[in-house]
């Protein structure tokens, strides 16, 4: 599996290994872009919801009495057609199964759940209509935290035994009495034998921040229902297909008339890969007023109270390793807020499966042993974003490590280096049984430390701390981005579905030039281009004669979507083989037609050659064209057209390996924290469009450095969310954000293109690097996150009253 | 987040305001003033604040500038812009707001270039205090007066006013009073302005030695704790903002300064022990935190103090008001809106757009962006947060980056307004800058984009070859999620030099 350190560069310029410009800049640079808000369509209405300012609370009743109903219809829990719910399921034992209703059914179970909506002739009078809508409530205890002190000082937790939580006052969801929808306990080899034997025991106690993806562009749907049955939702939606697919079984219709569509999308990061109750609320609403298109346009206020948040964690944690830095055993107990209702169709388990499966990392762990719990709170539902739990789990590993260091009296960088999977360990089997493909976590390690300069910024560190002079610090992360995942590791826990595959479908058109009609989505990731870019090498066509289409569920055959960094292998491995295919069939008419033996024949920039002529002897344009038009020339047993459709699987899935490292400076003055220098270093196997790839690593970079340092999501003890605007939930801006210094090594992968994931990695390292940097630099142990300048000057004043500061 | 419907008038006097304000008293939701919106429209949008009439002041020119006011003070119209205080000399003039007899007076001659004499008003306290207010697009709007007169404790100019013994002119139904800063700020924004007063000016004192420090989150943030140490002929100033609901004085600390003690830990040693430093706790920091922070920025305050005018080199640069340099290089007349009668309802309303005329009907209540969007189809205009934050909605209005989701359109006719479909060029060429973003993979998802892009050819208008620590500072008031910045500020590095590191194209 192991490659040449660069991938054989294609053929053309602008072919895969190429940065072209990207197909889609023109019109996103205009104002042209076409996103579902720019939409306006006759006679379209629009819908405001009502949202429940209680944490949790029975509705007693609603009067829309004010308002009338053909100028303002209100729809409820009530109304007809309503009566129906999402319900994510999975085949987990004692996974607890719970509705979530399009609007709130009798109990709103967090603030900012929707409870009734309204259509109106825009926005302003939408909203000025809710104001004329009462609710009556009758307010419940409130339940915000996932874990409580009881359980984290109980026996057994921290080495994977907590006990069940007991039932509490008033569950979330009746089924549910403790609150808790699901837990799994990972175990591999002989946990307790090993800590036993170990030269050092480490524990930690770390607590993860919510939040969350907040892409620039909200949520946003228009669904027009017209009055022969057909129903068109225009959904900002990273799953276009799954929502087809979904809404046809919910609303009981023939998916044949479902039509789905996803243009351009201002940003998902996983938030829009669910199919959300306002979604529901939506189509439902169109069902009722056939013939009347209704927006609803997600604004930031409702973004932060109403769509999927994450990272709500508790990590007990134990290591033991041997006296040489080699990790013995790890075990864990975790708890992640699920929030108030289990996210379709991921499920509740979506962070607590990823953060069990993968807590690991890249390092060789024999002896695992991990409780991992999905607590159902009165806070917003959680659900997919960048990363799904890693960032909090590489947080985990590596405060882990960084404690063994310490108490062994070593380098930290060494203890990585003798716990990291290597090439010659490969394929690693987990302890959670996933197989690791990759292995080249070392050299990512050192290139990132050549990189940095890590040898003098140590010298640089020895001497402030002898001479004076603001503390440095430098942090470490390494991590496994499990990406393109096949059917055998496919995404999400045990749901009735395999996320493993994606159809792609080929087309050459008369006039030669090449038409892909993608299952994938992009919502900034330049699918567009890369899709392009694949399909043009396979084929041997210019990349602006290749046209990409995807999104719309009438115009491509199937595809999950976008989400686990999946587009460049599966969606790239289904372009792949369906072009090749292509090509082929183009080939053997071409061969026919111009009387040559199809092996000789070769297609570059669209025209046919040869073996040994160096003039075209024809073009695709000409093969097409008897293809589809000139039937009197097909030879026999040709069929006329010109196109194929592929899915590809890739079965297991490709790892990508990363390693980022930082320097730090800290004022102990402030607690400012001064990024100096980041270094990122991934394998994403082959580079398909370099540009494209460094563009997701920084921007994963950016993100995890935002929910390092300054996104939170604050909900008080009434679970009223205290940061509900963009002045409170604070997200980096380009002053904040370091120059990044990113390398790539491509090593590629075992699939058609030799392409690993690289969406989301760059996520998972920033808060181990941050928090180890805070500990480097002036022995405080960072266990909560975000690391804010208030937390770390405390911390070091208290450091300082104790002298427990090293 | 849409506003609740309001009636708007936009007077021309301070006597119709005051007058307007007392008929809007009797209204159900009250009148409210709107002057730089940079506060008040997000409230609105929020439905926080739904007043009935909307007292609009931006036809009151004569508010807007600065003068010398006698040797020792100066003189802001309480509707002069931030960013008209960040560049000195001041371009705008505020000769309007002196005191005929008064000695003095406009700070600029009529060629803009300063002339002998000129800048002998200038006080360079506020070119930095406003260097700390939000950013390009805030600083664009934003005014002065309004600052003060919303009174957010976190804010600058209620502590830099407090610093200078400001003496701030208050219109009202009777004749106009001078109330002092201290007495002006009454609590959590609560101020000692009734309804139907408003703010025209503001005297402040100029410090023979100032510094003003400042911790925030982010760039361009609410500040955490701010600190303003002035030496006034009056005595020693030391100010703090963000510990408690105004800005408050600490006469421990300003003792020992009168006394000689010019020592920082001295001055940071009383600024912690005293009383007025107790301070509030709140998501961003507790009180202890605060409190500390308070004494450490009074320490740096000590370390960083600065002279006052005439001694430090701080003229003699020519500077332009960056209103002078829209993209197009056109001579630009400065806005100058009129005045016009209440409105309600729904209105006829012409808007100059990427050089034609377009007309819509809109409410008052209709932003700028939706009126751009909703009505006219120029939907490259985005809407991220609707609460000033994000930027998305960045368009030009008369060259300067303005929020568009926190502008109404009422407010813009008569302006050039330009979008992001006004850029390229009539031959479909693209604006170097929509090049360069495209070149060096600057854009993403595309949806903050427009914002990114027009914020950048008015930096590049106004600094035509800025490094990438000035580029970053002056992007970010607009937020962008998926590229981590990198591409942006390649791409508006790449843009300057091809557009050859100086004038817009």
């Amino acid at each position: 599996m192991t490659g040449p350190a660069t991938a054989p560069s294609a053929g053309t310029s602008d072919g895969v290994g190429a940065s072209p410009r990207r197909k889609e800049d023109r019109r996103l640079l205009t104002g042209n872009g076409r996103f579902v808000s720019d939409l306006q369509l006759p006679r379209m209405r629009h819908v405001a919801f009502l949202r429940s300012p209680w944490a949790h609370a029975r509705i007693a009743g609603i009067d829309a009495s004010a308002l009338d109903p053909h100028e303002h219809p209100v729809f409820t829990a009530e109304s007809p057609g309503f009566d129906v719910s999402l319900r994510a399921l999975s085949a987990l034992p004692g996974y607890v199964t719970t509705d979530q209703p399009p609007l709130a059914r009798g109990t709103a179970r967090f603030a900012g759940e929707a409870v009734a909506a309204v259509v109106a002739d825009d926005r302003y009078q939408a909203e000025d209509a809710l104001e004329r809508i009462e609710i009556e409530w009758e307010p419940l205890p409130v339940t915000v935290r996932a874990w409580t002190d009881e359980a984290l000082a109980a026996d057994g937790t921290g080495v994977g035994r907590s006990p069940a939580p007991e039932p509490v006052p008033a569950p979330v969801h009746p089924e549910a009495p403790d609150n808790q929808l699901l837990s799994r306990t990972f175990e591999a080899g002989d946990v307790d034998g090993a800590l036993a034997g170990s030269a050092a025991v480490v524990r930690r106690s770390l607590t993860t921040n919510r939040h969350g993806g907040n892409p620039m562009e909200g949520r946003a749907g228009v669904a027009l229902y017209t009055d022969d049955g057909h129903l068109t939702f225009w959904s900002g939606s990273q799953v276009p297909h799954l929502v087809r697919n979904l809404l046809a079984e919910i609303l009981d219709m023939p998916e044949s008339r479902v039509r789905v569509i996803a243009p351009d999308v201002g940003g998902g990061f996983g938030v829009k890969a669910v199919l959300y109750p306002e979604d529901l609320a939506l189509c439902l609403m169109a069902r009722s007023l056939p013939g009347t298109p209704l927006k609803w346009v997600e604004d930031r206020a409702e973004h932060l109270t109403a769509a999927c948040a994450a990272r709500d964690h508790h990590y007990e944690l134990t290591a033991g390793f041997s006296a040489d830095g080699r990790l013995t055993a790890v075990a864990a107990d975790a708890w992640c807020n699920v929030g108030a209702y289990s996210v379709y169709p991921w499920t509740a388990g979506i962070e607590a499966l990823m953060a069990g499966g993968l807590l690991t990392g890249p390092y060789k762990v024999e002896h695992y042993r991990c409780t991992v719990r999905g607590i159902t709170t009165n806070t917003t539902p959680a659900g997919p974003y960048r990363g799904v739990a890693r960032p909090a789990t590489v947080y985990a590993m590596e405060a882990l490590l960084d404690s063994g260091a310490r108490a062994l009296g070593l380098d930290p960088v060494d203890v990585r280096r003798v716990n990291l999977i290597g090439p010659d360990d490969v394929p690693y089997r987990l302890p959670t049984r996933l197989v690791d493909d990759t292995g080249h976590y070392g050299e990512c390690l050192e290139a990132a430390a050549d990189r940095l300069d890590l040898a003098g910024l140590r010298a640089e560190q020895a001497r402030r701390r002898r001479e004076g002079g603001r503390p440095i610090g430098i942090g470490i992360a390494c991590y496994n981005e499990l990406t393109g995942l096949g059917r055998a590791a496919s995404a999400g826990p045990r749901m009735p579905f395999r996320t493993g595959h994606e159809a792609c479908t080929v087309r050459v058109n008369p006039d030669g030039r090449v038409l892909v009609l993608s299952g994938v989505t992009s919502q900034g990731q330049g699918w567009e281009t890369t899709a392009a870019q694949i399909v043009a090498d396979a084929m041997g066509v210019a990349l602006d004669d290749v046209e990409v289409r995807y999104g719309d569920t009438d115009q491509v055959l199937w595809g999950f979507g976008a989400f686990s960094s999946r587009q460049a292998v599966i969606a790239g491995g289904a372009a792949h083989l369906a072009a090749r295919a292509v090509r082929e069939a183009a080939l053997r008419l071409a061969a026919e037609l111009y009387e040559a033996n199809v092996d000789d024949l070769r297609l570059e920039g669209g025209r046919v050659y040869v073996a040994g002529s160096p003039e075209p002897v024809g073009s695709l344009a000409d093969v097409a064209r008897v293809a589809y038009l000139e039937s009197n020339r097909l030879p026999a047993g040709f069929e006329p057209g010109l196109d194929a459709t592929r899915f590809y699987d890739p079965v297991m899935g490709a790892f990508a390996a990363g390693v980022q490292l930082a320097a730090i400076e800290i004022d102990p003055a402030t607690g400012e924290l001064t990024i100096l220098r980041w270094v990122c270093v991934e394998d994403a196997g082959r580079a398909i469009n370099p540009q494209i790839v460094h563009g997701q690593v920084a921007g994963s970079i950016a993100q995890g450095i935002g929910g390092a340092l300054y996104e939170h999501l604050v909900y008080d003890d009434d679970g009223n969310l205290r940061t509900g605007t963009l002045l409170d939930y604070l997200m980096p801006t380009s002053a904040e954000i370091p120059e990044m210094d990113i390398g790539h090594i491509e090593r590629p992968a075992d699939n058609p293109l030799g392409v690993r994931g690289v969406g989301e990695g760059g996520t998972l390292g920033p808060a181990a690097v941050l928090a180890g940097a805070v500990a480097d630099a002036v022995g405080i142990d960072v266990d909560e996150l975000p690391i804010t300048p208030d937390r770390l000057w405390l911390a070091l004043q208290a450091a300082t009253t104790d002298g427990t500061s090293r | 987040m849409k506003p609740a419907p309001f009636a708007h008038v936009r007077p021309a006097t301070v006597a119709e305001v005051v007058e307007a304000l007392a008929a809007g008293a009797d209204l159900d939701g009250g009148a409210k003033m709107l002057a730089g919106g940079q506060s008040l429209v997000p409230l609105l949008a929020m439905r926080l604040a739904a007043p009935s009439l909307l007292v609009d002041l931006n036809a009151l020119p004569s508010l807007r500038g600065v003068a010398a006011d006698g040797p020792d003070a100066v003189r802001i119209g309480a509707l002069t812009r931030h960013a008209d205080l960040l560049v000195q000399p001041y371009s705008v003039s505020g000769a309007d707001l002196v005191a005929p007899g008064a000695t003095g007076g406009a700070l600029r001659n009529e060629n803009g270039l300063t002339g002998p004499g000129a800048g002998a008003g200038d006080m360079p306290l506020l070119a930095e205090a406003a260097r700390w207010i939000g950013h390009t697009a805030i600083r664009a709007r934003g005014t002065f007066g309004g600052s003060l007169a919303h009174a957010d404790p976190n804010a600058e100019w209620p502590a830099v006013a407090l610093a200078c013994d400001a003496e701030l002119a208050v219109a009202g139904p009777s004749a106009e009073r001078t109330v002092t800063a201290h007495r002006f700020f009454h609590g959590l924004l609560q101020t000692d302005l009734a309804d139907d007063e408003l703010l025209t000016s503001v005297r402040l004192a100029r410090p023979r030695a100032w510094a003003f420090t400042e911790l925030a989150r982010r760039h361009g943030d609410f500040a955490l704790v701010l600190c303003v140490v002035t030496e006034l002929d009056a005595g020693w100033r030391v100010v703090l903002g963000g510990v408690a609901g105004t800005p408050v004085r600490c006469p421990s600390a300003e003792a020992l300064l009168d006394a000689g003690e010019r020592h920082p830990a001295a001055i940071a040693a009383a600024v912690a022990a005293a009383p007025e430093a107790e301070a509030f706790s709140d998501l961003h920091a507790s009180a202890a935190y605060r409190r500390a922070m308070a004494a450490e920025l009074a320490a740096r305050a000590l370390r960083d103090l600065r002279p006052g005018p005439g001694a430090a080199p701080v003229l003699g640069t020519e500077h332009v008001s960056s209103a002078a340099l829209d993209p197009q290089n056109r001579a630009v007349t400065p806005p100058s809106p009129s005045a016009s009668p209440e409105r309600a309802g729904t209105l006829a309303v012409t808007l100059n757009v990427n050089g034609r005329h377009r007309a819509a009907a809109c409410e008052p209540r209709h932003t700028l962006a939706d009126v751009l969007r909703e009505q006219l189809g120029l939907t490259g205009t985005h809407l991220g947060c609707e609460q000033g934050v994000c930027g998305a909605c960045t368009v030009l209005i008369d060259g300067e980056p303005v929020r568009s989701c926190l502008t109404f359109a009422v407010q813009a006719e008569g302006a050039a307004i330009t979008t992001i479909e006004g850029l390229a060029g009539p031959d479909g060429a693209l604006h170097p800058v929509q090049d360069a973003f495209s070149r060096c993979h600057g854009l993403q998802c595309g949806y903050c984009t427009p914002g990114f892009v027009l914020t950048a050819v008015h930096l590049l208008a106004t600094e035509p070859a800025p490094t990438r620590p000035v580029i970053r500072e002056a992007l970010s008031g607009n937020l962008c999620r998926c590229t981590g910045y990198t591409g942006i500020v390649d791409a508006v590095e790449s843009a300057a030099g091809s557009m050859g590191g100086g004038g817009a194209g």
